[in-house]
């Protein structure tokens, strides 16, 4: 049932993403706001599905997005293993973690992506890249990574149980 | 005898002041002399009713307060509502006026067919330039097809769904417009970036390019009709040490800004990948 709340969820986000988050951007870097909700989730201590809802972030991203479907999925993959890493050992500090990972899943992303535009004949000047996309997208999302942690952090409440939480 | 005589006289005295005062109406005198008696009683009655007034007015305010505060709230429900609908009109009016315009474009051209379709999304990801449409293969939409609008080249189609389609921009990292320099008659090759500027490259460093020179499709390559407007030269780079110069072009469209586009869907795009030779080993 918790899985099942993760495709609506997904769907809104992805039409967010598309006609609101696109729009918004510094220089050339928008933020993505499907990773963040990744992100957020994986580092929520109770949860036990974070995959799934990867995938369903994943399968909706790929759906919106020209970039290759592994482009998409194995950033996510990445991320999620090192929040579920790291949220065993350093819990207590989630909010610094939720920034930590967002900086992190950012570039990742990015690294991946411009891999796969390059496997693709498609080769991106990296400073270039760098300056005007990869800066400005971890501002943005390091920007929009805390609302969206405390949001996650109260559905992840309501999905699981209250007292779990303080 | 004098008693009754004043007594039989009083009624002739009475009568003939009467009469006098019936004369005295008739004739017109009776009214200033009328209106200089009742002008005290006049004011004074004025200065009631005004005193009046107030007062009641006074008792009677908090009950028009509150009416009065019912019909602002239903006439602001009603500003609100027509507010509403003055953005909707505008909005279509808007819309009607792009359609418009991409509609005198088709019947420019009438030797093409064209889907209208508005578009719905963007695509996300920051280092590629795509857009979504409302329309897809329902409608005939087919891998490569062109896509326009009245002020020049979008893009061409990158992916179908039934009801959607995907474009990829001329402005993309990886796409390549073979293009002609409207003045100068000269083919060159229009390249996408990653921050969404277009580079025309491979001209000849003998050709005089100039700002604002218009620039074309040529049609070679087989991806585009030719003689569709992309945009005019803004910036020329000619180093003398390069086999070509390149200039930065502005595109015709506002990719920014862009609702409505048309996909040519009588235009076939060639495959030229079979025929391009491939080294032996």
């Amino acid at each position: 049932m918790r899985i099942l709340i993760g495709i609506p969820l997904f769907a809104l986000l992805a039409m967010l993403q598309t006609t609101v988050f696109s729009r918004i951007s510094i220089i050339h870097g928008t933020s993505d706001i499907i990773m963040l909700f990744i992100v957020a989730w994986s580092l929520q201590e109770k949860v036990t599905d974070p995959w799934w809802w990867a995938g369903i972030g994943a399968l909706f991203s790929s759906m919106i997005t020209a970039i290759p479907v592994i482009a998409v999925a194995l950033p996510y993959a990445i991320i999620l293993m090192i929040a579920l890493i790291i949220r065993r050992r350093i819990w207590q500090t989630p909010i610094l973690m939720m920034i930590a990972m967002t900086i992190v899943a950012t570039l990742l992303q990015h690294i991946i992506c411009l891999i796969a535009l390059a496997i693709g004949g498609t080769f991106l000047p990296i400073d270039v890249v760098q300056s005007q996309i990869t800066l400005p997208s971890t501002l943005l999302n390091v920007f929009l990574s805390l609302p969206v942690y405390l949001v996650v952090r109260d559905l992840a409440k309501l999905m699981y149980q209250q007292e779990d939480y303080p | 005898m004098n008693r009754s005589n004043t007594r039989n006289i009083q009624p002739i005295i009475i009568g003939i002041v009467v009469i006098g005062v019936i004369a005295l109406a008739l004739s017109g005198y009776l009214g200033t002399l009328f209106g200089a008696a009742t002008s005290p009683f006049v004011d004074i009655q004025s200065w009631f009713f005004a005193r009046y007034q107030i007062i009641y007015e006074f008792l009677t305010v908090p009950r028009d307060v509150a009416s009065l505060r019912s019909r602002n709230a239903q006439l602001e429900e009603e500003v609100a509502s027509l507010q509403t609908q003055v953005i909707d009109l505008q909005q279509q009016l808007t819309d009607t006026d792009v359609l418009y315009a991409l509609l005198d474009f088709a019947r420019a051209r009438p030797e093409n067919v064209y889907v209208a379709a508005s578009v719905i999304a963007i695509d996300p990801n920051p280092f590629l330039q795509y857009i979504i449409i409302d329309r897809g293969s329902d409608e005939g939409l087919r891998h490569g097809m062109p896509v326009v609008t009245q002020l020049g080249l979008v893009g061409r189609v990158d992916a179908v769904t039934a009801n959607a389609a995907r474009i990829q921009l001329i402005t993309d990292a990886s796409s390549t417009v073979n293009a002609r320099l409207k003045n100068a008659g000269v083919d060159a090759i229009l390249s996408g970036s990653v921050t969404g500027d277009l580079e025309l490259s491979m001209v000849d460093q003998d050709i005089g390019l100039e700002i604002g020179e218009i620039v074309l499709t040529s049609g070679l390559g087989g991806n585009y009709p030719q003689d569709v407007v992309i945009g005019q030269v803004v910036t020329i780079r000619k180093l003398e040490n390069e086999l070509f110069q390149t200039a930065t072009i502005q595109p015709a469209v506002d990719f920014t800004k862009i609702k409505a586009v048309l996909v040519i869907t009588n235009f076939n795009p060639v495959d030229f990948s079979p025929l391009v030779p491939t080294p032996r080993p």
